[in-house]
């Protein structure tokens, strides 16, 4: 019977995932070419309960992104404003039927965002817009080649079901 | 003939430009954010100069308290800053140990100055949208101009062109340049410009339109022959060259090239793929055909290549090369040849390469028996 119990209670609580995520920004060049930053240091918790999903914060290093080139890793954090604000921090998150919204703080810049999302086999896969100039970054330039305001971003955090 | 032909495109004179298309695997599908000359070659802007140095060289042998940003300032020429921006110099110097028959009694060592040149670019407006490209080198003499008292130039201009960007999508180009066909691979002894006359000496004067438009790249290139060269031998004629992009960072593409002089009418046309495989690897493939319509005495010819280069980072500096190649420079005839081999590449600090070449040719006819040949190449360039 207190098995019977335990393993009830089991079924009803929501299930909590405090594992690593990651998440790759895609961008784009100007005259040409592309390249994708990349961190596997997502962090937080992501909560499903019946079909929704909810975090309280889930946060992400800006240095520990990781863009195929040493310079351009340097430029990166310091474009997203890594040396006064460390991380990116999304919070308030609330997702259900494929789509969620969130406060994203980024650059010292807190606003509100919408995503779609996917959940695969166990795994949460939310894409989403951003544009950089809706955090006050500038835009970006470097000898002659340019990168776009607007980035798209994908997340991917494990969500174990029951 | 095809023997002839490999020890020609072997002995001649191996210059090799620094055009590198497998950097797609380092997300640069397009060559014009590291080139003055969209399709490719020639010389690097300030910022192809900064991912060189940062990018593709080995940061290893800089003192660990180095930014990659100071890395970045010493790219520019002499290892200096530029302090403005309309006026650019660049020097190279390519040569090689060529080791030929190999482990054969004639086994052969020489050593070859393939390309000492300098380049001067001018540029204006925003974003450089104006440019001026001239360069200048020395000119090796081939053993078969050497023994029969031709080419005697000392120098030799390659490029010298003028660019406008109308607007960021579309150039314009006129001046003497490469023609727009295939994939412009470093290797000029390679079967796929060999065959379609793309070699160390093949520029052409032209204008060229180049564009970029959502996927899709490409440039439609109209020329007139190297007006250096004597009237009868400039081929006169069109070449355009297309790529669509898929998913991120491959692409696919194809060629057509028509040129005609008061001795030959060539057409040639071609298809080709260069594929991001991971963060500096990549693939590069293409296939194609050359007719050769003889307007004098000589037999007409149609001869058809193929070309697969793989590149393998597996450190910040150095790339894994494997070149695999395929000829048959007359279908009527029996003969086909095959040249294949592993490289290494190694960028160990900025304006520095090392490069290592492993070759094997094979040619297989059932009318004649050939011995296998084999030949090493180490070369280095320097760039300042």
């Amino acid at each position: 019977m207190k098995n019977k119990l335990i393993y009830l209670s089991l079924l009803l609580i929501p299930i909590q995932s405090f594992a690593e995520g990651s998440i790759q920004i895609a961008v784009k060049l100007t005259p040409a070419g592309s390249f994708v930053a990349k961190s596997e240091r997502l962090k937080g918790d992501l909560v499903r309960n019946q079909g929704e999903f909810s975090s309280q914060k889930l946060s992400v290093s800006i240095d520990s992104f990781k863009t195929g080139m040493s310079l351009r890793d340097e430029h990166f954090c310091k474009h997203l404003g890594c040396e006064t604000q460390p991380k990116a921090v999304l919070s308030a998150v609330k997702a259900s039927s494929g789509k969620g919204t969130g406060s994203l703080e980024l650059n010292g810049v807190k606003r509100d965002i919408s995503f779609n999302y996917e959940d695969k086999d166990s795994v949460i896969v939310a894409k989403f817009e951003l544009n950089s100039a809706d955090f006050k970054m500038p835009h970006a330039k470097y000898l002659g080649v340019e990168v776009s305001d607007i980035v798209l971003v994908e997340v991917r955090i494990p969500a174990p079901k029951k | 003939m095809i023997r002839r032909i490999l020890a020609l495109a072997l002995l001649v004179a191996p210059t090799m430009a620094s055009a590198y298309p497998q950097f797609i695997g380092h997300g640069y599908p397009s060559c014009m954010n590291c080139h003055y000359n969209p399709m490719g070659n020639g010389p690097l802007t300030d910022y192809g100069r900064a991912v060189g140095a940062d990018g593709i060289a080995s940061g290893a042998l800089y003192p660990k308290s180095w930014s990659e940003e100071k890395i970045a300032d010493l790219s520019g020429f002499l290892f200096r800053t530029p302090v403005q921006k309309h006026f650019r110099v660049q020097a190279n110097y390519r040569g090689m140990e060529m080791v030929s028959s190999v482990g054969t009694p004639s086994e052969r060592w020489s050593w070859i100055n393939m390309q000492a040149g300098g380049q001067l670019i001018l540029k204006f407006l925003e974003n450089d949208r104006l440019t001026f490209v001239g360069e200048i080198g020395y000119n090796p003499s081939s053993n078969s101009a050497k023994a029969t008292g031709q080419d005697k130039r000392k120098l030799r201009t390659r490029e010298h062109y003028v660019g406008y960007r109308i607007k960021p999508e579309v150039g314009i180009y006129a001046g003497l340049m490469d023609k727009a066909y295939g994939i412009r691979v470093a290797e000029h002894i390679a079967f796929s410009r060999i065959l379609p006359e793309l070699t160390q000496n093949d520029q052409t004067h032209g204008v060229m339109i180049h564009g970029l438009f959502d996927g899709w790249e490409g440039a439609l290139h109209g020329f007139v022959g190297n007006l250096l060269q004597p009237k009868d031998l400039r081929q006169v004629g069109a070449s355009a060259q297309v790529e669509r992009q898929i998913f991120t960072d491959h692409r696919l593409g194809m060629s057509v090239l028509s040129s005609k002089n008061d001795y030959v009418k060539m057409l040639s046309y071609s298809l080709h793929t260069r594929l991001s495989l991971s963060e500096g690897s990549a693939l590069l493939l293409e296939a194609g055909q050359t007719e050769r319509i003889s307007l004098g005495t000589r037999g007409d010819r149609i001869g058809r290549y193929a070309l697969l280069q793989t590149y393998t980072r597996p450190i910040r500096g150095l790339y894994c090369l494997t070149n695999i190649e395929y000829m048959k420079s007359d279908l009527s005839s029996a003969a086909t040849t095959v040249r294949w081999g592993p490289g290494i590449q190694y960028f160990p600090v900025q304006k520095l390469e090392l490069r290592t070449d492993l070759y094997q040719t094979r040619t297989f006819n059932p009318n004649a028996s050939t011995q296998d040949g084999w030949t090493i190449l180490f070369q280095t360039n320097v760039w300042l």
